[in-house]
């Protein structure tokens, strides 16, 4: 018995020896491993920040896919046979870029264009649920009620539709045959540097922007 | 065997330490959850809405289809004169059938939401039902989309039974099936034309609701909106109003996610049938 007491205690001192050796960790130390894990957090709430950037653009762009349809179709709806030449026309005022983004409206106040614009049918246009429309004021009308759709949920939503005059000797501004771009851009989220520049909406706006193309031959 | 303890001073510095660090890691966690549902949310109506817009898309571009060199049309009936019946009543409207004289497009009173009765020739009803046609058969078919307790809904009919030309079979007792779920508006406009006589290129076009539609077979062209709500409220201030079509403005009362979708659809055979004065 004796024996294994006196050994037992031995252990014990060199077990407390071998701890005597060990030194704590320092507060500067502490400090330090703090920051450094601060830093990786710091980069846990940028993700979840570009998480949501890009699940902003995400809708931007479903939403433009929408808005471009709709364009196209309403395009279809309004064109028509032309008697001089083999194909379909619409009303040059559908190119008329003054009446796309509410060029042609004005608004009195600092309150958004779709406050502005969009929450009451404004006084200066046809009116196509209550009137009859012809081609040019049909053009109008569509305008301005697709420009309210593509501002809806992102206000900085931008649309224009162009054509490639196929015949530019006639005095038709999209003769029968001509190629038709619908174009929706907005400006692109930055969260990093530097981004992409997208050259097929960058040639018109010189911001940068992103955008959805949707080609069209009526 | 002297043992020395930490200090009160090292004990209540690394308390607070720790305590300073769960407290950031809480917070991005609540946060995190806070944006998970709110994208959650925005996916999942997105979803539903281009879904929806896709699927009544798909349909109503066929209004007024009749194919009557078709193989697989099924020919037991007039097929001449059943195809100008369907063509002038492309889009129905109340009172066209005496065994339902309900059916019909109708425009919801004061911002109620409105119902869509389209005709066509199909191998199926809105429902893939093919109401005792053999599989491949073509037959006329009558689909009515309607909201019932905030969901879209569809049934088809055959309109050779609505005619009264035949006894009803396979469909279901006429129930409705559940297209989309939080549907908080529905609302349809009719683009009527009119061609002014001897020239083409004079043409008008008025958007009509369905109640001020007189000429249903002058309709080239559909506008569907519709008001599309989440699962669950997210808690957001909803300040913005929604006017889905030329309805009156109308502001959210709940803290949901509301996304208004909207689209037109030019219904071909109409128009081109217009254009080459099939129907008059």
């Amino acid at each position: 018995m004796q024996v294994n007491i006196t050994s037992s205690i031995t252990s014990v001192k060199t077990s407390y020896q071998q701890l005597n050796g060990v030194r704590g960790v320092g507060m500067i130390e502490i400090l330090v491993s703090l920051v450094i894990l601060s830093i990786g957090l710091l980069g846990i709430a940028t993700l979840q920040l570009i998480a949501s950037f890009n699940n902003v653009e995400a809708l931007s762009r479903s939403q433009a896919v929408l808005v471009a349809e709709q364009v196209a179709e309403r395009l279809r709806v309004s064109s028509v046979i032309t008697q001089n030449a083999n194909g379909k026309v619409i009303d040059d005022a559908y190119v008329d870029a003054r009446l796309y983004n509410f060029g042609n409206l004005s608004c009195h106040s600092d309150a958004s264009e779709y406050d502005c614009f969009c929450q009451s049918f404004p006084a200066t246009l046809s009116n196509c649920h209550i009137n009859q429309c012809h081609p040019a004021q049909l053009a109008a009308f569509d305008a301005y009620q697709l420009s309210c759709a593509s501002i809806q949920h992102n206000p900085n939503m931008n649309l224009e539709v162009t054509c490639n005059d196929s015949n530019t000797s006639d005095l038709i501004a999209c003769s029968a045959g001509s190629r038709y771009t619908i174009m929706l851009s907005w400006p692109a989220a930055h969260w990093q540097h530097p981004t992409i520049t997208n050259h097929s909406c960058d040639e018109l706006i010189s911001n940068d922007n992103n955008c959805l193309l949707l080609e069209l031959f009526l | 065997m002297k043992q020395a303890g930490f200090s009160l001073v090292e004990v209540m510095l690394s308390l607070a330490l720790g305590a300073i660090l769960s407290v950031t890691v809480i917070q991005v966690m609540v946060s995190q959850t806070v944006t998970n549902k709110r994208n959650r949310a925005l996916a999942s109506v997105q979803e539903n809405g281009r879904f929806a817009i896709i699927k009544l898309q798909q349909d109503i571009l066929q209004t007024g289809r009749y194919d009557q060199l078709s193989p697989s049309l099924h020919r037991a009936k007039d097929t001449a004169e059943e195809a100008i019946f369907l063509q002038h009543i492309a889009v129905v409207l109340p009172a066209t059938f005496s065994r339902r004289e309900a059916l019909g497009s109708m425009q919801g009173e004061d911002g109620a939401n409105d119902t869509l009765v389209i005709s066509k020739v199909a191998q199926t009803d809105c429902r893939g039902y093919h109401l005792g046609y053999s599989h491949d058969q073509e037959f006329p078919v009558v689909n009515e989309y309607f909201i019932q307790d905030h969901k879209l809904k569809c049934r088809g009919f055959d309109l050779r039974v609505l005619r009264g030309q035949q006894v009803a079979t396979g469909h279901n007792n006429h129930n409705a099936f559940t297209i989309l779920d939080n549907v908080e508006a529905f609302h349809v406009v009719y683009g009527v034309v009119n061609h002014t006589a001897g020239s083409t290129q004079t043409t008008s076009i008025q958007y009509v609701t369905a109640d001020n539609l007189t000429e249903p077979h002058k309709v080239v062209a559909i506008r569907i909106g519709l008001l599309i709500r989440s699962d669950n409220p997210i808690n957001v201030d909803n300040t913005q109003g929604f006017a889905v079509l030329n309805e009156a403005l109308v502001l959210p009362s709940s803290s949901h996610l509301y996304r208004q979708f909207e689209t037109t659809i030019m219904l071909r055979n109409i128009h081109h049938m217009l254009k080459r004065h099939v129907i008059s």
